[in-house]
């Protein structure tokens, strides 16, 4: 199952995959032109791996999302929700940012829409 | 504060909007004629529900990174206008100030003076005691400046180097020479301390008044020349300009 990874563009975060770890990360800041052309091949990449893995870590460290990002932030969430109603291992690292004071209560909100694990982390500079 | 907690109040509870209000009362009374389709309609209302929530709280969200950015955006126009080393204005965010000042004065007739300051000897103070002797000295300068009794609407800012400015708006010379007299006796006196030894810096001073006419640039350079008049004449001085 190849992933292929992102590279960060100004307006688009870095996706990677690491199958040694089954760990997902999206890093960087979030305003694609159109954000559901951008996710798309992620989140079905996402439903299959979610078929075929065990479990499945999503690491991530976005400090800005425009709303379409958001919405598809939660189409993943979503996803990995319903996969974790199946057994799989579905997990969550939201990384937020240590100077920001809204950046804490934000992945909070995050963390209200899903029932698996979901653990809050400081960004590490 | 109060606008945060009224957003998180809105996301834990989302709005009862008429329709699914509707909705609800659908399920009621399909569950009481026993509707073969009230599973059907509760999955749908709690669906429903669930965007309804949902779409809430990506607005609520995108509030949040909106002020995020704004809070950025601030944050930014602070930098571009301050210098880093002292945290006063730049020269370019001076010049703005006093572009604006001059405006004024001249629409409503008003007298505004300036100032320009050199500190003496400053290259001095960096070869002997090194750069960070010199930033505190700066630095030390500028608080000096800033606890010599200016009014809310003076400014100041680093021109470059060590030469600094300040405007008086609505100050003639003659009160603008009193200020900066009062600065060049505070600075005299005012001990800088840096890795554990002390030592003193001085300031020659120039002051100009705005003259019907006059450019921004004519009345600095007219308080510059002022100034290396008081550099010429031994320094440590204040001369207001011919």
């Amino acid at each position: 199952m190849e992933f292929i990874t992102l590279e960060p563009t100004s307006a688009t975060p870095s996706i990677s995959y690491n199958p040694a770890t089954q760990t997902l990360y999206i890093i960087g800041e979030s305003y694609p032109e159109n954000s559901f052309d951008f996710y798309a091949p992620v989140i079905s990449w996402l439903r299959t791996a979610l078929t075929e893995l065990p479990g499945l870590t999503l690491d991530i460290a976005v400090t800005y999302m425009n709303s379409s990002s958001t919405k598809c932030a939660f189409d993943i969430m979503d996803t990995m929700e319903e996969a974790y109603g199946r057994g799989v291992k579905s997990a969550i690292i939201w990384r937020y940012d240590r100077e920001n004071p809204r950046s804490y209560e934000m992945a909070e909100d995050f963390r209200e829409e899903v029932t698996f694990p979901f653990v809050i982390e400081a960004i590490e500079e | 504060m109060t606008e945060e907690l009224r957003h998180t109040e809105r996301i834990s509870e989302p709005r009862e909007d008429e329709e699914l209000k509707e909705m609800r009362d659908l399920v009621e009374r399909a569950a009481n004629t026993a509707n073969p389709l009230t599973p059907d309609i509760e999955r749908l209302v709690k669906n429903h529900t669930k965007l309804l929530r949902r779409f809430n709280k990506i607005v609520s969200l995108s509030d949040s990174y909106q002020s995020q950015l704004r809070d950025f955006n601030l944050r930014l126009e602070l930098m571009a206008h301050t210098d880093p080393l002292t945290g006063i204005n730049n020269r370019g965010y001076f010049m703005e100030l006093l572009g604006m000042e001059m405006e004024r004065a001249k629409r409503y007739g008003r007298p505004f003076s300036v100032l320009v300051l050199d500190l003496d000897h400053f290259k001095s103070v960096n070869d002997t005691r090194g750069h960070a002797a010199g930033d505190e000295a700066l630095r030390s300068l500028c608080q000096v400046i800033k606890g010599s009794g200016l009014r809310n609407s003076d400014f100041i800012g680093r021109l470059g180097g060590e030469e600094f400015a300040v405007a008086f708006p609505e100050t003639d010379c003659n009160g603008a020479m009193g200020a900066a007299e009062k600065v060049r006796m505070n600075l005299e006196k005012s001990e800088i301390l840096h890795n554990g030894s002390a030592f003193f810096i001085t300031a020659s001073i120039g002051v100009s008044e705005y003259r019907v006419g006059d450019t921004l640039e004519m009345v600095l350079n007219r308080a510059d020349q002022a100034m290396y008049q008081a550099k010429a004449s031994g320094r440590n001085r204040v001369c207001l300009s011919e």
